[in-house]
Order: structure tokens, then C-alpha cells, then sequence
């Protein structure tokens, strides 16, 4: 076990970061806000983690400022969250972007512009359960709703992504 | 569509990963430094480990700062060439522009290989200090989970870069250039499945190299050096290690002869009256001729 602050959060850096990145880049459709977001989630964690030396559950802690951060960004920005074809297009090119090691095919830029069309909560609940595998109840914990209510979502967010699709 | 296949296609969505370098520069930014490095000062007392660290902070803005330079003269110089060339109809545009395009991602690809490669360097050189590989030959089966992911993160890089020149061998050239001590680095971590990975590096490598030479022109003799080198490693009898270790050295002799041939090149057309070129033409073949002699 390692006692020192930093190299506790580094791990929590190295667990998350693949996370927390995706799931704001599946709200944003840019990779440099995308980039630009995930920083500041991370920087506003470790503030708060040395603050706090142990937080209790990391994974749902940055995705709350996640949330928040995103919520933040349109706000502050005063722009309408629609993820459109258009914005599809903004996703990075491998051939130019050597790092962007994701293959975005045509029918991964369909799924992804469909879940960005989805109201928040759905996108989170799904995101979450099916693409990070988080069971039911830990989603719960993070929204703090039951863990039946969470289920109901989940099944009501797969039917709302299944008519985008369409 | 049913509920099955739209589950598998959000799970699809589990490609979608940040830039590695993006990673490791945002990780360095937020904690200050990197928390890898700071190991080496608990296990060993290495010394220099400071500016090691600055260079590379620094390191990587300076070759944000060249890139930017190196692009922006490109784009300029492509502006003035259309410009001047009026001439041109919209099929050459379109095909300079496709060109141009191409030569930036190239560029683009390239500076982040050079960057991957430092990181590399820079990773499995700690690395190698931290979790070297015992002289039995016996794991010491450390698996704590700090281990897993620093080894999982220098493999994961290494793997993007092995990717990267499968898709673009000429990208094999950048790579090479930027190989330091990096393989002697990873071959003596302690860990199996990142040898795994260093040897598929390699041989990628090795490989691109192979169709690199192949759209270059070599003298006759780096030519049939190279046609060697690349029999002996299809035939097995030279490892993708050896084979890396003669294609750099047959590399390193090409370059430094180009440099003796545009340094000739150069005195020979200041001064068009001057006879340097066939003195140092003879400089250089006179150990050649002693050897002959000896032989």
C-alpha cells in the first residue's frame, strides 16, 4: 500500500483517466475539450484529495465533477449540447492523430452521435452500466437514487437509444 | 436493431481512448512531476533525476514550439509556391493540396512517434532500475498493483507505436532514429508480457526499415550490406534485436557519409577552382586500401 498522496492519486490518475475521458468525450464530440475538461476534473481532484487525504469512493468523486464540469462547459459557453453528424465529423482522424488509437467507424460515430442526442441522465446510466460496467447499485450510490429507479433508466435509455437508431 | 446488438455497439465504444502523450504530459502537469520517477530516490540513490525530469517537461514544449515552427513554414512556403505559380489549374490544387495534407499528417505522425519514442526511453529506463530483471533468470513475482500499471502503461505505449509503423512504415525511419538505449531498457524489465511486446516493436521496426531502405537508393555496397542483413533475418540467423542493432549501424554509416558527401558537395562549390574533393575522396578510401593490403 502506498502512503504517499501523490502516489495514491497517481493510481487513481492511471485507474480513471481512460474513464473519465471517455465519458466526457461522449458528451462533448471534441478531443481537445474532451482533453481540456478531463485536466481540470483531474487537477480539481487532487486539490480536493489533499484536502480530504481519503475519499472514500474515487470513481464516483470524479465523475461527479465530471458532471459538473460538462454541465459547467455548456453553461459557460451558453452553447445548446446537441451532438450532431456535424460534430461527428470533429472527431479526430487516425490517419492525422496517431494517438487517437480508437477506430471510429461509421457505425461507432452513429452510436456515439445517437447516446449524445439522449437526455443526460440516460447517456450517464448507460455509459456507465454498459460501457464502464458499473452494476446498478453502484450507479445508484452515484446519483443517489435507488438502485430500482436506476434500473428503470437504464431499461427507459436503452429504448429512447434504440429509437434514435432507427 | 435488437436490445443484444445495441449493447454491443455502446460497448463498441470502449475504442475511444486518449492520446498517450496527452496522458502522461496531463498526469506530470497535475501531480508536478511524475510520480514513476520518483521511486528511483526510495529503491537507489541515482543521481540527476532533476533535470532529467525539467527536460522533459521542457523537452516537450520545446518540440511543440519546433513543430509549430515547422508547420507554419511549411504552410507558408506552399502559399508562396501557389502564388508564384498562377499557372497551376484546379486539378494540380487540388492534388497539391491532397499532397500537402498528406506531408502534414506525415509530419504530424512523425512528431508524435519522436514523442512516444522519448517517453519510451524515459519510462523503461526507470523502469529497468525499479523492476529489473533478476540474474537467474527467476520472476521475483512482485504483482502489486503499482507494478501492473506502470508495466501496463510503457506497454500500451510501446504497443501504439508498434501500431503506428504497421500502419505507416516509413514511420519505421522516425522511430529508429529515437531508439537510444530503449530496447536494452526493455529487454531487462522484469516481465514476460512486456517482452512479448518489445519483440513485436521490434520486429516491426526491423520490418519497416526493410521497406524503407526499399524506396531509398544506397551505394552498391549498403545495398548488398543491407541484402544480407535482410537474408540473415529472414532465414532466422540473425534475431530482430541483431538485425535493429546492423540496420542502425548500416544507418548511422549512411548518414554520416551523406554528411562527408554534402560537406564535399559544399567546398566544392564555394570554390569551383578547388581540388579538396578528389583529396578528400582519397582520405577517405586510404584505410581501405591499407586494409586491401594487409588482407
Amino acid at each position: 500500500m502506498v502512503d504517499n498522496p501523490k502516489e495514491q492519486f497517481s493510481l487513481i490518475y492511471d485507474q480513471y483517466i481512460e474513464k473519465i475521458y471517455r465519458f466526457i468525450f461522449l458528451k462533448v464530440s471534441s478531443q481537445d475539450v474532451a482533453e481540456d475538461i478531463s485536466s481540470k476534473v483531474f487537477l480539481k481532484g487532487w486539490e480536493s484529495y489533499q484536502k480530504q487525504e481519503t475519499i472514500k469512493n474515487p470513481g464516483a468523486f470524479l465523475y461527479q465533477i465530471a458532471r459538473n464540469m460538462v454541465v459547467d462547459h455548456y453553461r459557460e459557453k451558453g452553447k445548446i449540447k446537441t451532438v450532431s453528424l456535424d460534430n461527428v465529423s470533429q472527431i479526430p482522424d487516425p490517419a492525422v492523430d496517431i494517438h487517437q488509437k480508437a477506430v471510429f467507424n461509421a457505425d461507432i460515430s452513429a452510436i456515439k452521435s445517437a447516446i449524445g442526442n439522449l437526455k443526460d441522465e440516460y447517456q450517464d446510466v448507460l455509459i456507465w452500466y454498459y460501457l464502464e460496467d458499473m452494476p446498478a447499485e453502484q450507479i445508484a450510490e452515484l446519483i443517489q437514487k435507488p438502485a430500482g429507479t436506476v434500473r428503470v433508466m437504464i431499461h427507459r435509455g436503452l429504448e429512447a437509444l434504440k429509437r434514435e437508431m432507427v | 436493431m435488437t436490445e443484444k446488438e445495441l449493447i454491443a455497439k455502446i460497448k463498441e465504444l470502449k475504442t475511444i481512448k486518449p492520446r498517450n502523450s496527452w496522458v502522461v504530459l496531463n498526469k506530470t502537469n497535475i501531480l508536478g512531476s511524475d510520480p514513476v520517477r520518483e521511486q528511483i530516490p526510495q529503491k537507489a540513490n541515482y543521481a540527476g533525476m532533476f533535470p532529467a525530469l525539467l527536460s522533459l517537461v521542457y523537452g516537450q514544449r520545446k518540440l511543440a514550439y519546433s513543430f509549430a515552427v515547422l508547420l507554419f513554414a511549411f504552410v507558408s512556403l506552399r502559399t508562396i509556391d501557389v502564388l508564384n505559380n498562377p499557372s497551376i489549374n484546379k486539378t494540380d490544387s487540388t492534388a497539391s493540396v491532397l499532397d500537402s495534407q498528406e506531408a502534414v499528417a506525415f509530419l504530424v505522425a512523425g512528431n508524435d512517434v519522436e514523442t512516444e519514442m522519448k517517453l519510451i526511453q524515459e519510462k523503461s529506463k526507470v523502469l529497468a532500475q525499479v523492476y529489473p530483471k533478476p540474474a537467474d533468470g527467476v520472476s521475483q513475482n512482485d504483482d502489486s498493483q503499482q507494478k501492473k500499471e506502470q508495466l501496463k502503461e510503457l506497454k500500451s505505449i510501446v504497443s501504439n507505436v508498434t501500431e503506428v509503423i504497421q500502419k505507416d512504415p516509413r514511420l519505421a525511419k522516425v522511430a529508429a532514429g529515437q531508439i537510444n538505449d530503449s530496447i536494452t531498457y526493455l529487454n531487462v524489465i522484469d516481465s514476460e508480457d512486456l517482452q512479448e511486446t518489445s519483440g513485436a516493436f521490434v520486429k516491426t521496426i526491423v520490418e519497416g526499415m526493410f521497406d524503407y531502405y526499399k524506396t531509398v537508393t544506397l551505394t552498391p555496397e549498403k545495398q548488398e550490406e543491407l541484402t544480407l542483413i535482410e537474408k540473415s533475418y529472414l532465414d532466422g540467423e540473425y534475431t530482430p534485436n541483431a538485425a535493429l542493432e546492423a540496420i542502425l549501424i548500416l544507418n548511422a554509416n549512411s548518414e554520416s557519409e551523406d554528411l562527408k558527401a554534402d560537406t564535399v558537395n559544399d567546398a566544392a562549390s564555394d570554390d569551383p577552382t578547388s581540388d579538396q574533393q578528389p583529396q578528400i575522396v582519397q582520405e577517405e578510401q586510404k584505410p581501405v586500401n591499407e586494409e586491401s593490403g594487409e588482407n
